[in-house]
């Protein structure tokens, strides 16, 4: 009498680990940049908004001017030693433009008219003594 | 094939969590939004709930914003202000409100009698002429004669009236017309932290455009912590304010609306009395913390129209706390800043500039 013999299939193939590696290194590489740019930056970054969308994120130290479309039209983000600020927006009052220069988490920079936000965050959680909002 | 597959899909959602951190709620047990409301921006942290329960909170804020905002929008011909305003260019009349109407109109009536017009609701008539409604930019000093003539007009015309049952608003013929954008605000930041509470959201805050209101506590328990802008450097604080549930925080300044002419600013807090920009006692900023935000916005206004000494004393019989920011010289532009405080103002407020200790 013959007996039945059967072999149970391998939880993971060769492909599965090789998969498995790059999925690993990739999130490795990911977090890897997130620790090196908190130690670079301090985790300060500058977060763009228009309407109730994040169009950008970015190192609050790396020099830049950005062009964004709000409601009413473009309007220039000037990032440049750590400082950000807004120009040109085509709002009448510029009450946006009259906020000034901002470098601080927490601070933030409106025009409603136009619909776009700058606000300066800290990855990872605010340090202590950071202000939670501003009246004004 | 199945384990590799499993693995991978955690590792996958490791690698997007650990992207996220750059998302609406980055902090550990935080969530925060931005959206645009009232014109301007909302802001809300709420601290100790899961992300869904607070989601779901912060979209009936947003909702009830968006509601009050058509409520009281006064060039918005089917608000109800819209309606109020009707009636006073009609020949007069009473009017049946509903429950925010009334709790606002009831909150600027007595902000009005109690500080002596320092803060009228009715001018706006006033602001239009001198252009600072969001809809034609100032820039210039309205026709004096025209200004004297409306400014007249409005001082000798009745009192908008709240029966006292608060179910209608008693409309005199030629009242001027009702401008409460700014107090409603600050309603509306009482109305959302209403609306938190009612949902189970411990600890919040919620600033709207400047005013705000908290819940429970900040990060690591504390108070939270809210800058005092100050009034001549844009992006500076002149102080924090730890504020706790139960208090609400209002500024009024002339630094965002207004204009130069010949050195001198003309800003968009008018005096009722002359009908042009508050200028006595040369204030730049009022803050008061009130037990609602409604009424720190109003006494805020009137607070900065009857000047630091005034202003003071007027706070002080309503029982809220304040600061009166102003040039000790008259010089506005130029000036040395100086303050004045309220009894207890300064054992809730730390001053500082930039994070560092005034004195």
């Amino acid at each position: 009498m013959a007996r039945a013999e059967f072999q149970l299939p391998p939880l993971a193939t060769a492909t599965d680990w090789v998969m498995l590696g790059a999925v690993f290194l990739c999130s490795l590489s990911f977090y890897g940049f997130r620790m090196l740019e908190d130690r670079a930056e301090g985790g300060l970054v500058t977060v763009v908004q228009v309407g109730d969308e994040r169009v950008a994120v970015l190192p609050a130290r790396k020099d830049t001017v950005l062009v964004v479309s709000g409601k009413l039209g473009e309007v220039r983000i000037v990032q440049q030693a750590g400082e950000l600020w807004l120009e040109d927006a085509p709002c009448r009052l510029k009450i946006c433009e009259r906020m000034g220069h901002i470098h601080r988490s927490g601070e933030v920079i409106v025009c409603a008219p136009n619909k776009v936000m700058v606000r300066r965050e800290r990855v990872g959680g605010e340090r202590e003594g950071t202000l939670d909002a501003i009246s004004r | 094939m199945r384990l590799g597959l499993i693995l991978a899909v955690v590792l996958v959602a490791v690698g997007i969590r650990t992207l996220g951190g750059l998302g609406a709620d980055r902090q550990a047990g935080s969530y925060v939004h931005d959206s645009f409301v009232m014109g301007t921006v909302l802001n809300i942290k709420v601290r100790g709930a899961s992300r869904e329960s607070a989601r779901q909170a912060v979209g009936v804020v947003e909702a009830e914003a968006e509601r009050l905002h058509v409520l009281f929008d006064p060039h918005d011909e089917n608000s109800a202000i819209s309606l109020l305003n009707r009636t006073a260019a009609g020949g007069g009349g009473t009017v049946p409100v509903g429950r925010d109407v009334a709790r606002v109109l009831a909150a600027a009536i007595a902000v009005r009698n109690s500080s002596g017009r320092g803060f009228d609701p009715a001018l706006g008539p006033l602001i239009d002429l001198w252009g600072f409604s969001d809809e034609s930019p100032a820039s210039e000093i309205p026709d004096t004669l025209q200004l004297a003539r409306l400014t007249a007009e409005l001082a000798a015309a009745g009192r908008i009236e709240l029966s006292p049952d608060s179910a209608t608003v008693l409309v005199p013929s030629g009242a001027g017309a009702l401008d409460v954008g700014g107090i409603a605000k600050g309603y509306a930041v009482d109305r959302a932290i209403e609306i938190l509470d009612s949902l189970g959201i411990e600890n919040a805050l919620v600033n709207l455009g400047g005013e705000i209101g908290v819940l429970g506590v900040g990060s690591n328990g504390r108070d939270w912590r809210v800058g005092v802008q100050h009034p001549r450097l844009a992006a500076s604080h002149l102080g924090v304010v730890s504020q706790r549930e139960g208090m609400f925080v209002a500024t009024s300044g002339d630094y965002e609306r207004f204009f130069i002419l010949d050195g001198h600013r003309y800003h968009h807090i008018l005096n009722p009395e002359s009908g042009f920009p508050a200028s006595g006692g040369a204030v730049m900023s009022t803050t008061v913390i009130a037990s609602s935000c409604l009424l720190a916005d109003a006494m805020a206004t009137a607070a900065f129209v009857l000047g630091p000494a005034g202003g003071i004393r007027f706070l002080e019989s309503q029982g809220a706390q304040g600061l009166i920011v102003y040039a000790s010289d008259g010089d506005r532009e130029n000036g040395e800043i100086t303050y004045s405080a309220t009894s207890g103002f300064l054992s809730i407020m730390q001053p500082e500039l930039d994070g560092r200790p005034i004195y």
